[in-house]
């Protein structure tokens, strides 16, 4: 469903993601692991048709993002790690805005968004402008937004933060639900523990390589009997486990 | 007192930190280009002063008084705008930048929090009033012949007048937050003020200041004036620092210090004040502005929305961008300016002296209209830079949700151009038709007007918005300020070139066209293909500059980190 091909990604002359390549089928929650700085939001990013890569090419469902992007992204729902939106909108206005711009109709809208209002328990904020909104608010706005046109593919970035533990548990079962039917959920994340207990696949970059990738189970083969948890597997292959 | 400056230090370490790590290439142009613009400013504004004092000094018996008054009111002025511009800096130094809870969660005293806002405050509103008092000052003192101490002098009693000016402005932000939020206040602030000074500025044009050079009118008008022998109030900070520039202009040196004591001792008293309204009020007003109010706005029901068609792309961006704009109280501000400006342009017609003229009404109406065309095109330059070449930094940090979604850049700016266009054409088309018609331009002229400007305005939007996008940026606090900077300025100048280049292809053509009427002779053969040429070149030119800078806008954006 993704197809990532030695892409690369440089700040000027600094390499952010180096000749990255992933695969990711449909119906999967894939989980996309690595410390501060090593190129997961960049990846995100070009995912989501943000950034241009230097090099490589990302396919959609088969859609080439470089050269069909806007067909690409309208398969795509793409919720950020920092959740700015138009201060000056209500969520219903916001909602509606992003409905029109993927070309929702009237009725299906008024479906999807009395559901997932209803889902992240946004009904009574909906009439409010989003300049009002905490920062959880505004990230669960920001989901039901991302889902709005019903996507096939899901992009992630840290998807917890800012959330409330009620909310966090709504998340992780919505994001089962979905590769449940079908859809395929890219989540990077930092806490370990939610990658561990939802995602189907995982692959741990740093310094903008994939380290390792696939099940969690797999991971922990591959890594012998003193990684019995993501987290020690995680720090050995980073580099980042030597507490002083 | 150190814990004040060490307060004050992130924002001056911000400041250098911008200037010193920024690519060596780009500063120092930008900086050479920022000066420039700010000299020929400080020039022109000594450059008027002088001509004026001078000018008055060659008045019998009244030029000294006329001189004086001429102070007063330019100190009056400058301590309202010093105390205007306090009371919005002000609230937003005191009670709405983003680092005010990291600030206050240090272990320093509220006092001493509040004075380095203050500090930081004051800096904010006074250098600009302060720059261009300098000019003024200095042609006082050349006029009067009064010594470059006198100057220093000078700059002490004005220095105290903006110290008092901010503190009251502080003092009276700190009182009115108990009864309105922060945030709310600073629109109001904005808005009144901004109202206020169209109504004055539209006073200040229907009392016809031009009568003073009009030769018929000039006696009375300055006899009138120098009988004015209003009181000067004892207990204005302004009169202070009138009292003691006179003195010293005067080379009365023993009063105008004493004058100067008053005034700085009334500064720091007044500083004292505010630390002591702070200490009762200010963490009470800031509870309230920290706090959020929740807004409502209901949009149409289920049953509504089921009616509706879905609406195209095109106009599901256009009514974000509307919805938005509106919701916005500073552009309404910005709106009341425009008007103003607009009725004081058009006003400006009407009391031209077309029949008293020695030069042919006809000569001088088409003339007029030429110049019209000019002036209107830069009005609506001007106009453009504050909201068309703002309009793509407005998208600040939610732009991510046009970079992710299915829209082509390319498409997101034509949109904002058209949204831009309609009420900016119809703008243009107004001001150029209104004063053509109170010019009694000929029929020619009034089409050759309406012609360019309708060919002219699109591509000034287009250089607003492509500029905009080349030079966006997404992190300001402000955006609406954007087009005060670098960018700001080069779109002004691709403005003002092309403009010129308009004028200049159209002028000489027109020329040999009404030449020829009037001498009732056919057009030679060059004059034709000349005049061809050049109205052909008009549209390819107006075409070039929407299509090019829209897509150096679009590739820009695209290739952006």
């Amino acid at each position: 469903m993704i197809s990532i091909q030695n892409i690369t990604k440089q700040y000027q002359g600094v390499t952010a993601v180096k000749d990255l390549t992933l695969s990711i089928p449909p119906g999967c929650l894939f989980g996309f692991i690595g410390p501060n700085g090593a190129g997961k939001t960049t990846t995100i990013r070009i995912l989501a048709g943000i950034l241009l890569p230097d090099a490589g090419t990302v396919r959609i469902a088969g859609i080439d993002l470089n050269t069909r992007p806007e067909k690409a992204k309208q398969k795509i729902g793409f919720i950020p790690d920092r959740p700015y939106l138009y201060e000056k909108l209500t969520g219903n206005e916001f909602l509606k805005f992003c409905a029109d711009i993927y070309g929702v109709g009237p009725k299906n809208f008024i479906a999807t968004r009395d559901r997932y209002l209803s889902l992240f328990a946004m009904q009574a904020y909906a009439d409010h402008l989003i300049e009002s909104y905490s920062h959880g608010m505004k990230q669960r706005l920001v989901m039901a937004s991302a889902l709005i046109h019903d996507p096939a593919i899901i992009i992630v970035d840290e998807p917890m933060v800012g959330l409330d533990p009620a909310a966090i548990r709504r998340v992780k079962k919505l994001f089962r639900d979905l590769t449940d039917h079908g859809k395929t959920v890219f989540m990077s994340t930092h806490t370990l523990e939610i990658a561990e207990s939802i995602c189907d696949r995982v692959a741990i970059i740093h310094k903008g390589r994939i380290l390792t990738q696939g099940t969690v189970a797999e991971l922990q083969a591959r890594a012998g009997d003193s990684h019995d948890r993501l987290e020690d597997l995680f720090l050995d292959l980073t580099g980042s486990g030597g507490i002083p | 007192m150190n814990a004040v400056i060490l307060l004050l230090t992130p924002g001056l370490r911000g400041m250098k930190n911008q200037l010193c790590h920024r690519s060596a290439s780009s500063i120092p142009w930008k900086l050479f280009f920022l000066a420039l613009l700010g000299l020929c400013f400080w020039a022109g504004t000594f450059w008027i002063s002088w001509r004026v004092l001078v000018y008055f000094s060659g008045i019998d018996e009244i030029g000294t008084l006329l001189s004086y008054k001429m102070l007063s009111m330019i100190i009056t002025v400058a301590f309202s705008l010093l105390f205007i511009s306090a009371v919005i800096t002000t609230v937003s130094r005191f009670y709405l930048s983003k680092d005010l809870i990291c600030v206050h969660a240090m272990p320093v005293a509220a006092w001493q929090v509040l004075l380095s806002r203050w500090a930081a405050a004051y800096v904010d509103g006074s250098w600009m009033v302060l720059l261009y008092l300098i000019p003024v000052l200095l042609s006082y003192v050349l006029v009067f012949d009064s010594g470059g101490l006198t100057l220093v002098l000078m700059g002490m009693a004005v220095m105290s007048l903006s110290v008092t000016a901010s503190v009251l402005g502080g003092i009276f932000v700190i009182i009115l937050v108990q009864v309105i939020p922060a945030g709310r206040l600073r629109s109001v602030l904005v808005v009144s003020g901004v109202l206020v000074f169209c109504l004055l500025y539209l006073a200040a044009r229907m009392i016809r200041p031009e009568q003073l050079v009009d030769p018929e009118a000039f006696n009375t008008v300055l006899l009138y004036i120098a009988s004015l022998e209003t009181p000067s109030y004892p207990w204005f900070p302004g009169t202070w620092c009138f009292d003691s520039i006179q003195n010293l202009l005067e080379k009365n040196t023993g009063p105008a210090l004493i004058d100067m004591a008053l005034s700085w001792s009334f500064s720091l008293v007044a500083v004292l004040t505010m630390l002591l309204a702070a200490d009762l009020y200010y963490k009470k007003g800031l509870s309230k502005s920290l706090g959020k109010k929740q807004k409502t706005v209901k949009g149409p029901d289920n049953a509504r929305l089921m009616q509706k068609k879905q609406p195209s792309l095109t106009r599901a961006l256009a009514f974000r961008e509307i919805r938005s704009f509106m919701r916005d109280q500073t552009q309404w501000s910005q709106i009341f300016l425009v008007l103003a400006l607009i009725i004081i342009y058009i006003y400006n017609f009407t009391l031209l002296p077309l029949d008293r003229s020695p030069i042919k009404a006809f000569y001088l109406q088409n003339l007029l209209s030429f110049l019209n065309m000019g002036l209107a095109l830069f009005v609506l330059t001007a106009v453009a830079g504050r909201f068309a070449y703002p309009a793509v930094s407005m998208e600040s940090e939610a732009f991510w949700i046009i970079r992710s979604s299915p829209v082509s850049l390319s498409r997101f700016l034509w949109i904002k151009f058209l949204v831009y266009l309609v009420p900016l054409f119809i703008m243009a088309q107004v001001l150029i038709i209104t004063t053509n018609i109170l010019l009694h331009v000929t029929v020619f002229m009034m089409i050759l007007s309406i012609v360019t400007t309708a060919l002219v305005v699109p591509p000034v939007i287009a250089l607003a918005i492509g500029i905009g996008s080349i030079f966006a940026d997404f992190n300001l606090e402000s955006p609406l300020k954007s087009v005060t900077s670098f960018g700001g300025m080069v779109y002004m100048t691709a403005c003002a070139a092309l403009v010129a280049m308009i004028i200049l292809l159209e002028a000489g053509p027109v020329y040999t066209i009404f030449m020829a009427g009037i001498k009732n002779r056919p057009l030679a053969g060059y004059e034709i293909a000349w005049s061809a040429v050049s109205f052909v070149l008009v549209p390819l030119i107006c075409t070039a500059c929407v299509i090019v800078p829209m897509r150096l806008g679009a590739r820009h954006l695209q290739q952006r980190h």
